[in-house]
């Protein structure tokens, strides 16, 4: 019996050291998040969607601040349908916060992620509950077999698979996402119209959530107890803006309004970059990501050097 | 607690070691552990369920003393019936009292009558099926003087609620299970290496096969407007091995567990799918159930002793309870008839016992014969599992239509992860076509090989499983 139980549990350690071997070879090509919860916490954090996930760069912003910043950015951004400002990802952050009053916070805001399709609904409501973001309790462990285990959405043979195939994405050790898709004109065009057309769905129904804003002030007033704190608009394409504008006109004023409230700076450079590309209609193509983060660099840095 | 669980993974040898190392040396105390852990494992699921299990398991017990005990016919006639009643309300008022309401409601509404059913809102007790079944067959047995009553309520707690064939069979008697529960059991380690590699190929079909097979058929049986016919034909073939290798795999699985407590289970599946015939396919498919009916429902009937109407009749009660035992739906029944229909000419040519043997044994291929019946055979099985997969009799019509038009014969959505199941599909026929005299298909697979290489074959089994296992899905059989 217990020979039985020695070769079982031999057996068992070889498949788990196998599995955890598995799961460090993810290096970023087959999951879009699963890297984010295995660097440690974080004092400088860029937060909000897939905008933000692609379109700053830590590594440029590191580089351009040099030393007005202690600590060196780290991308924390996900998904409209993860990531948009509730419960969730706030209590996310505050898993990912290092214990520090020092960092720099730029949270990149959009109407849609301070919007819900249902005006009436209540914070238990939010959809993003069920996600990972709001069910991950270890952020900042390697490898995370939490999220492994409960959230990785591909067969585990597509991380050994992924390494070996073209490579759509990557996520990079600072948390950037780098996306890599066919640039020329028919593809672009034909993802533009996707884009459009989706979001021209939801136009109707979304609105500017009471509780979204009500969450998005929370994590600012939360992040700015651990440093100085941003909100930006990240440039988008012409089309996309004028959805937005359309759609819910009044988020200039009300972000103008929390900027105003809460003593941060609120920089709506979604207009002022010419020559940019996009993937779709609102992702920056990564070369336009590196422009836009030195211009965001260039911004900051008036900021962070009036303060000194 | 699934099989296929973390949670169980943890289960399972915690209950092991408190069974062959803590409570080895008291029978009694080992049986009462192993029902505790049963109760636990079933109450995982939800606790206010187990309150049933509890009563039906008294009620039996009661009865199946009260019948033992009484020796005038009427008296042992009341009991059995106050069992059989209650144990059939039961099963009645959970899982088929909406089916009739909504029934009786819609054929009213054909004569203009409309009706506004009352139904209950109650989700059905998870093997609920299988226990009742359990119980029943050990009071019909004391009935028919098959079996003595049990005495010792812990033992016969224990036969109903054993854990791994409490939620989905394999269905016990109690001629078979009772005597081991009630034997002291020594440990064998070639019968736990044994159950362990059973375990391992359960958890391969439905880990692997079964789950994958499933994304694919849920999304294209769950939109079949927009799929081509060609997609819809895949699917139901890929219904086919995901039913299969949903449950035989955790028949597998249930039965290797079972081993590693020294108790051997009745056996539910022979390679269906290498069925010369219908009726050769019933003996292989599901067979604790398909014998339970027989013995308790077909026999007492009449069996085929009667004239050939007596035959065809008894045939059709039984398919069609089958089909019913399944779910409260409608197309449950269909199912049941069809493969009544498929039957009905074996039975009127007195060949539904033509093929009794093990397909081309001795020989390494099937003769060409073999291999057009085989593929007839499972051909058919597919027709008839899309009644059994579908939603709604409306629901089956429009897979059909679908299937059967033109799009037929265009090249069918081919995502990924089917591609990649593929080569596993194959593997799963073959080694189960060679191994097809053993108990499953691994049994024999390099036994007697060194040890480097059957370490290396499960080891690559196990990482199969883990990095080509699908989005985990509940065993379909927990529904029955």
């Amino acid at each position: 019996m217990r020979e039985l139980l020695i070769k079982c549990l031999l057996f068992e350690l070889l498949l788990l050291g196998s599995v955890l071997a598995v799961f460090m070879l993810e290096g970023g090509y087959s999951d879009q998040f699963y890297l984010r919860f295995t660097t440690p916490k974080q004092a400088s954090l860029i937060l909000g969607t897939s905008r933000a996930a692609q379109g700053v760069m830590p590594a440029i912003l590191n580089k351009e601040l040099g030393r007005l910043t202690k600590h060196p950015f780290y991308n924390y951004a996900f998904t409209l349908a993860n990531s948009p400002y509730g419960d969730a990802y706030l209590s996310s952050i505050q898993r990912k916060v290092a214990n520090s009053n020092d960092g720099i916070f730029i949270l990149a805001v959009d109407p849609w992620s301070v919007a819900t399709s249902d005006s009436s609904l209540e914070d238990m409501d939010l959809p993003e509950k069920r996600n990972f973001l709001a069910n991950v309790r270890h952020v900042s462990i390697n490898p995370n077999l939490e999220y492994m285990l409960n959230f990785y959405p591909h067969l585990y043979a597509n991380i050994i698979g992924s390494r070996l195939r073209s490579r759509h994405h990557v996520l990079h050790d600072d948390g950037w996402l780098e996306i890599n898709v066919a640039m020329n004109s028919a593809a672009q065009t034909s993802r533009m119209h996707k884009t459009i057309n989706r979001y021209r769905k939801k136009d109707g129904n979304f609105h500017i959530s009471r509780v979204r804003l009500d969450y998005l002030c929370r994590t600012i007033e939360f992040l700015k107890r651990h440093g100085r704190v941003f909100l930006i608009r990240i440039p988008i394409g012409k089309e996309m803006r004028t959805l937005e504008e359309t759609a819910m006109p009044d988020f200039t004023n009300k972000m103008d309004s929390i900027s105003l409230s809460y003593g941060v700076p609120f920089l709506d450079m979604s207009t002022e970059i010419e020559g940019l590309r996009f993937t779709d209609v609102h992702h920056l193509h990564k070369t336009s990501s590196a422009r836009y983060s030195m211009v965001l660099a260039k911004v900051l840095k008036t900021y962070l050097v009036e303060v000194k | 607690m699934l099989f296929n669980s973390l949670q169980f993974a943890a289960f399972l040898p915690v209950v092991f070691v408190l069974y062959w190392f803590v409570t080895n040396k008291n029978l009694r105390l080992q049986n009462g552990m192993l029902l505790a852990a049963s109760y636990y494992f079933y109450a995982c699921w939800d606790y206010r369920f187990l309150f049933l299990l509890m009563f039906s398991t008294l009620l039996d017990y009661y009865t199946g003393h009260k019948i033992a005990i009484s020796t005038a016919r009427r008296q042992r006639i009341t009991w059995l019936w106050i069992s059989i009643v209650v144990n059939l309300g039961f099963l009645g008022v959970f899982k088929y009292y909406n089916f009739f309401a909504t029934s009786f409601a819609a054929a009213l509404a054909n004569f203009n009558v409309t009706v506004d059913p009352w139904t209950l809102s109650v989700i059905l007790p998870v093997g609920i099926s299988f226990y009742t079944f359990h119980g029943l067959s050990y009071v019909i047995d004391i009935y028919y003087g098959r079996i003595r009553d049990e005495k010792d309520f812990i033992d016969y707690a224990l036969f109903v609620s054993f854990f791994p064939l409490l939620v989905a069979g394999p269905i016990e008697r109690a001629t078979h299970l009772l005597p081991q529960i009630k034997k002291p059991r020594t440990f064998e380690y070639a019968r736990a290496a044994d159950g362990l590699r059973q375990i391992l190929w359960g958890l391969f079909k439905k880990v692997v096969i079964a789950d994958n097979c499933a994304e694919y058929v849920n999304s294209a049986f769950g939109n079949v407007a927009d799929q081509k016919g060609s997609t819809l034909a895949v699917a139901a073939v890929l219904f086919a091995f995901q039913i299969y290798c949903d449950f035989s795999g955790y028949s597998d699985i249930a039965l290797g567990t079972a081993r590693l407590f020294g108790i051997e289970l009745l056996r539910n599946f022979a390679y269906p799918y290498f069925s010369r015939d219908i009726a050769e396919f019933w003996r292989r498919w599901h067979i604790s159930l398909s014998s339970w009916f027989k013995d308790y429902v077909y026999k007492p009937l009449g069996g085929s002793k009667g004239g050939t109407w007596m035959k065809v009749r008894n045939t059709f009660i039984i398919f069609l309870l089958s089909g019913f035992w399944h779910g409260a739906n409608w197309t449950f029944i269909v199912w049941g008839a069809l493969n009544a229909v498929y039957f009905l000419p074996l039975l009127l040519g007195n060949r539904n016992r033509a093929n009794i043997d093990i397909v081309a044994q001795g020989r390494l291929l099937p003769g060409l014969r073999d291999l057009f019946n085989i593929t007839l055979t499972f051909t058919l099985t597919v027709f008839a599992w899309i009644f059994f997969r579908a939603d709604s009799l409306g629901h089956a019509w429009m897979i059909y239509k679908g299937m059967f038009s033109i799009s037929l014969v265009t090249i069918p959505a081919m995502p990924m992860q089917i591609v990649l199941l593929a080569p596993f599909v194959v593997s799963l026929l073959l080694i189960e076509w060679l191994g097809r005299d053993r108990s499953y298909g691994i049994e024999g697979l390099f036994v007697n090989k060194p040890v480097i290489v059957r370490w290396g074959f499960y080891y690559s089994l196990a990482m199969v499983i883990f990095l080509f296992g699908g989005k985990e899905q509940q065993f379909i059989y927990f529904q029955f």
